[in-house]
């Protein structure tokens, strides 16, 4: 049943940046800076948990969860070490994207050819 | 701008509603609940605490299958809620968490949503039911499962 | 809020405007929206495929197989876009392959790739995150506001 709502979510919150897309005429860059924001935004208003809950990877996968990830490293550090956690807890529970992304540019790069 | 500070105000609304609890106990029974009582003879620790578990969680018609061990000193339970009830699922781990820290006040309590530990857990009750584990190993399967249930990342 | 901006042009650039909306491209709003939807969805679909792998077959929980699915996924990625794949998805499905870490991830190595010919030090380091920099930078800081915002209110009782 997950399967089903990873799907139906997942493919909702690709439709919100379709529609900034088409609709508001942004451009990448922009459309996923805003998404990312959104996440940490309703993170921190406690509603995207219940929604990786639900949904698992569709709430997960989404470029959101980034959002979510860096809000939630900065609350459990903050709660641990008072104010000074919300600069230092950040990358805590989040570094997979990001490290995963440059190592395999940089392997991609070793690999590949460029097309252009 | 002032569309902005709306939404977000009306957001702010919408996470504060819904403080009622999250579970209501049915008296129908779970027809489709997946658990196992583990006998209480033939055991080195009597499993007579996860089964009261099991019982008194069987009468929540939205978990759909609850698993659990306990040793002397420590109680696990895995609980698997329905997924239309999945969105309250942090409400309502910690509401039966409570409960079960309640009924069971000389023993450690963890109870989990994961799969994982469900997974685990069902291993090791189909073990304890063959009656083929000592005491000090299925005390320390029980240390490792809880351990695994405590990871962050 | 838009006839506020024409009010202020002068009759030559409001003739312009009109001009330039009727002669640009049309998008199938829609139709873009149902694609990105489906493609979206799909990615979304086999994150949970690997993320259910990983806790079936590995030691992995639902709380600690985020990390290697995200993980799997660049990969996987990394694959598409260096046969050209991952590009033609794009095509076709908009922001159900850019919205999705697998988009994220495609930037970084797209432009890794690309940039080969400066060099790997200018071309691929300098290069590689210029896409996914604003997304980095801004996730980064509006995540700080808000968990200071949160810390505050925490702090003195208010939540």
């Amino acid at each position: 049943m997950i399967f089903f709502w990873a799907f139906v979510i997942g493919g909702a919150i690709c439709v919100i940046g379709q529609i900034l897309f088409d609709v508001f005429k942004m451009n990448p860059g922009q459309t996923l800076t805003i998404l990312v924001i959104a996440g940490a935004v309703l993170d921190g208003i406690g509603l995207y948990e219940p929604l990786i809950d639900f949904a698992g990877a569709g709430a997960t996968v989404p470029i959101t969860s980034f959002g979510n990830s860096l809000v939630h490293g900065a609350m459990q550090e903050a709660e641990k070490h008072g104010l000074v956690g919300v600069v230092t807890g950040m990358f805590e529970v989040t570094s997979a994207g990001i490290s995963a992304a440059i190592v395999f540019g940089v392997i991609g790069a070793i690999i590949f050819k460029p097309k252009g | 701008m002032k569309r902005w500070l709306l939404l977000i105000g009306l957001l702010c609304t919408l996470s504060s509603c819904g403080n009622e609890s999250a579970l209501e106990p049915s008296k129908n029974k779970n027809e489709a609940l997946d658990l196992t009582h583990i006998s209480t003879k033939d055991q080195n620790t009597s499993q007579q605490q996860a089964n009261q578990a099991k019982a008194a969680l069987s009468n929540y018609k939205e978990i759909t299958a609850i698993k659990a061990v306990n040793t002397s000193k420590q109680l696990i339970i895995a609980v698997q809620v329905e997924q239309n009830q999945r969105l309250k699922l942090a409400k309502i781990r910690k509401q039966l968490s409570k409960e079960m820290k309640e009924m069971f006040p000389d023993l450690k309590v963890e109870l989990t949503t994961d799969k994982k530990i469900a997974i685990e857990l069902e291993k090791l009750e189909e073990k304890l039911k063959s009656g083929s584990m000592s005491k000090k190993s299925m005390e320390k399967r029980v240390k490792k499962i809880v351990d695994l249930s405590k990871e962050q990342t | 809020m838009a006839d506020k901006k024409k009010k202020k042009l002068p009759p030559e650039a409001q003739n312009y405007q009109a001009f330039q909306q009727d002669r640009e491209v049309k998008r199938p709003v829609l139709l873009n929206c149902l694609k990105a939807f489906l493609v979206g969805g799909f990615i979304c679909f086999i994150g949970q495929l690997i993320s259910t792998f990983y806790v079936y077959y590995f030691n992995f929980t639902e709380q600690t197989a985020g990390n290697p699915t995200t993980a799997t996924l660049i990969f996987i990625t990394m694959l598409l876009t260096g046969f050209g794949i991952y590009d033609r998805i794009g095509q076709f499905a908009g922001a159900g392959s850019a919205v999705p870490v697998t988009g994220f991830g495609n930037a970084v190595i797209s432009s890794a790739i690309e940039y080969k010919t400066e060099g790997f030090i200018l071309g691929v380091g300098s290069n590689m995150l210029k896409l996914a920099g604003p997304v980095i930078v801004y996730g980064v800081f509006s995540a700080f506001v808000i968990a200071l915002i949160k810390t505050l209110l925490i702090k003195w009782g208010v939540i």
